[in-house]
C-alpha cells in the first residue's frame, strides 16, 4: 500500500495558490490534502491533525522569517520545504528550503520533485525493481529475455536445457501475467524494464 | 438475453439503447433526420437492405448473434464488400491516425523522450504497417475475387476457404498495448492524456473484433455458398 502524505500551499496571490493546488491535484496522487494559505500567520494559527509532509511556500514570506523549518520540525521533522520563487530574488534567501519551484515549473517537473521529497527510496524501489516484477519468476524473466532476442522455442529449450513444452508453457504463463501476447509487445515490455538494451 | 435488433425496431430507439451502431449508419450511408421511422422504413428510403442492415449490425452489436443459412443466401454482396471496404478506410484514414498521433504526443511530451518513446512508436509503426497489409490484401485481392464470380469469372485455383485460413488476428497487438500503457508505461511522470489513449485503443479493439466477425461469420459463409451455385472448384 503507497502512503498517502498532505501538502500545505502558503502564498498570497490567489491565482497562483490555486493554480498550483490545480497541477498538483491533476499531476499527483500522493496527497490526499492540500491545505492552503494566503500568509505565515494564518500557517502558524492552523490546528493541524495531521501535519504536511510537504510545505510549499513562497520565498518572499522567507524574508520575514528564515527559521521556518524549526518551526516545523515540532510537528514534523521530516516535513519538506520547498521555496516557490515568484520574483527574480538573490538565491542566498534559499537558507531553509530543499528544493525550490518557480512560476514557469512545468507541471511534470513539479510532480517529480514530489514524488522525489515523498517517497523514499525503498519505496520506489518496490514500485520499480525487478525483484517484484509483476511475479515473473527467474526463468519466465530469462525466457522473456530469449523471446525478446528473437530466439525461437527450440532454441531457447537448448540454451536452458528445457524441453520444448516447458518452454510452451512458460511463454503462456508470461502472456498470462503481464497481458502482452505478441513477441514485439514483448520485447517493448523488456525494453521498458531494462531486461534488455535496445 | 439481449434483444436483438428487428426490422419494426424504432432506429432512433435503437441508437438511443447502444450508440455505437452509429458508425454502422455512417458506413451504410443512412442519413440522419429518420424521425420516428422503424429499420424496415429507414432502410427503404436509404435503398439498403433490411437483411443485411440486420445481420451486420446485430452481428457488431451482439457478439453471440450468429445468422441462419436463409438470411445468409440472401444477402446483396455487392453491399456488404462495400460496407467492409468502408470500414476498411475509415480505420486507415481517421482510426489508426488518431491513434498514432496520441502515442507521438505522449512520447515527445516526456521526458524519457530519448530513451522509451522511440520504442512504444517503432512498436506502433509495426503494428501500422501488418494493419495496412492485411487491409491492402483484402480490398485488393479477396474483394476483387468475389466480385469475379458474381461477374462470372471464376479464378481457379483459389477459394475463400484460402483467404479464412489465413486470416490474421488485427486486434490481439492492440490488447498488447493497452496493457503495456496502463501497467507498464516507465514514466515517473503521470500522464492523464494517456488515459484518452487507452480509451481510443478499446473503442478501435472493439471496431476490429466486429470487423473480424462480419468477415469470419458472414461474408466467408456467403461467399462459401456463392462459391457453391457458382461451381467454384477448389
Amino acid at each position: 500500500m503507497r502512503k498517502s502524505y498532505s501538502l500545505a500551499i502558503v502564498e498570497p496571490s490567489v491565482m497562483v495558490r490555486e493554480g498550483l493546488s490545480k497541477i498538483i491535484c491533476d499531476f499527483t496522487t500522493q496527497f490526499h490534502t492540500i491545505f492552503k494559505f494566503d500568509s505565515l500567520e494564518h500557517l502558524y494559527s492552523h490546528h493541524w491533525d495531521t501535519p504536511p509532509s510537504v510545505l510549499i511556500i513562497n520565498k518572499l514570506l522567507l524574508i520575514g522569517d528564515p527559521d521556518i523549518k524549526k518551526r516545523f520540525d515540532i510537528y514534523d521533522p521530516n516535513c519538506k520545504i520547498i521555496g516557490l520563487q515568484s520574483s527574480l530574488l538573490p538565491t542566498n534567501s534559499t537558507d531553509c528550503c530543499e528544493e525550490s519551484i518557480n512560476l514557469y515549473s512545468k507541471p511534470n517537473e513539479i510532480a517529480i520533485l514530489l514524488r522525489k521529497l515523498t517517497i523514499s527510496e525503498q519505496e520506489d524501489q518496490n514500485i520499480n525493481g525487478v525483484s517484484e516484477q509483476y511475479d515473473l519468476s527467474e526463468r519466465e524473466i530469462e525466457v522473456l529475455i530469449s523471446v525478446a532476442k528473437g530466439m525461437t522455442n527450440k532454441e531457447i529449450a537448448f540454451e536452458y536445457n528445457l524441453s520444448i513444452h516447458t518452454v510452451m508453457s512458460h511463454r503462456k504463463n508470461i502472456a498470462k501475467k503481464t497481458g502482452i501476447k505478441s513477441i514485439s509487445g514483448l520485447t517493448v515490455y523488456a525494453l521498458i524494464n531494462g531486461l534488455i538494451e535496445k | 438475453m439481449a434483444s436483438y435488433i428487428l426490422p419494426e425496431s424504432k432506429l432512433a430507439w435503437v441508437v438511443e439503447e447502444n450508440y455505437k451502431i452509429l458508425r454502422i449508419l455512417k458506413r451504410l450511408g443512412i442519413m440522419p433526420g429518420f424521425g420516428d421511422k422503424s429499420i424496415k422504413e429507414v432502410c427503404i428510403s436509404n435503398k439498403v437492405s433490411v437483411n443485411l442492415f440486420l445481420l451486420i449490425a446485430n452481428m457488431s452489436l451482439y457478439k453471440e448473434f450468429s445468422p441462419d443459412l436463409e438470411s445468409l443466401k440472401e444477402l446483396p454482396t455487392i453491399d456488404l464488400v462495400n460496407y467492409l471496404r468502408r470500414s476498411h478506410r475509415e480505420f486507415i484514414i481517421n482510426d489508426i491516425p488518431n491513434v498514432e498521433n496520441a502515442i507521438r504526443d505522449i512520447a515527445v511530451n516526456d521526458d524519457f523522450a530519448n530513451t522509451h518513446s522511440s520504442v512504444f512508436l517503432d512498436f506502433f509503426e509495426e503494428y501500422k504497417t501488418e494493419l495496412l497489409s492485411h487491409f491492402e490484401y483484402e480490398d485488393g485481392s479477396v474483394f476483387p475475387y468475389i466480385n469475379g464470380i458474381i461477374e462470372g469469372k471464376i479464378r481457379s485455383g483459389y477459394s475463400i476457404e484460402k483467404f479464412e485460413e489465413n486470416h490474421t488476428n488485427i486486434e490481439s497487438k492492440i490488447g498488447d498495448l493497452k496493457n503495456i500503457l496502463l501497467k507498464y508505461f516507465p514514466s515517473k511522470n503521470p500522464h492523464p492524456e494517456l488515459y484518452d489513449l487507452v480509451e481510443k485503443l478499446y473503442i478501435l479493439q472493439n471496431e476490429f473484433e466486429a470487423h473480424a466477425y462480419l468477415e469470419d461469420k458472414l461474408l466467408v459463409p456467403h461467399v462459401e455458398y456463392l462459391e457453391r451455385i457458382n461451381g467454384v472448384v477448389k
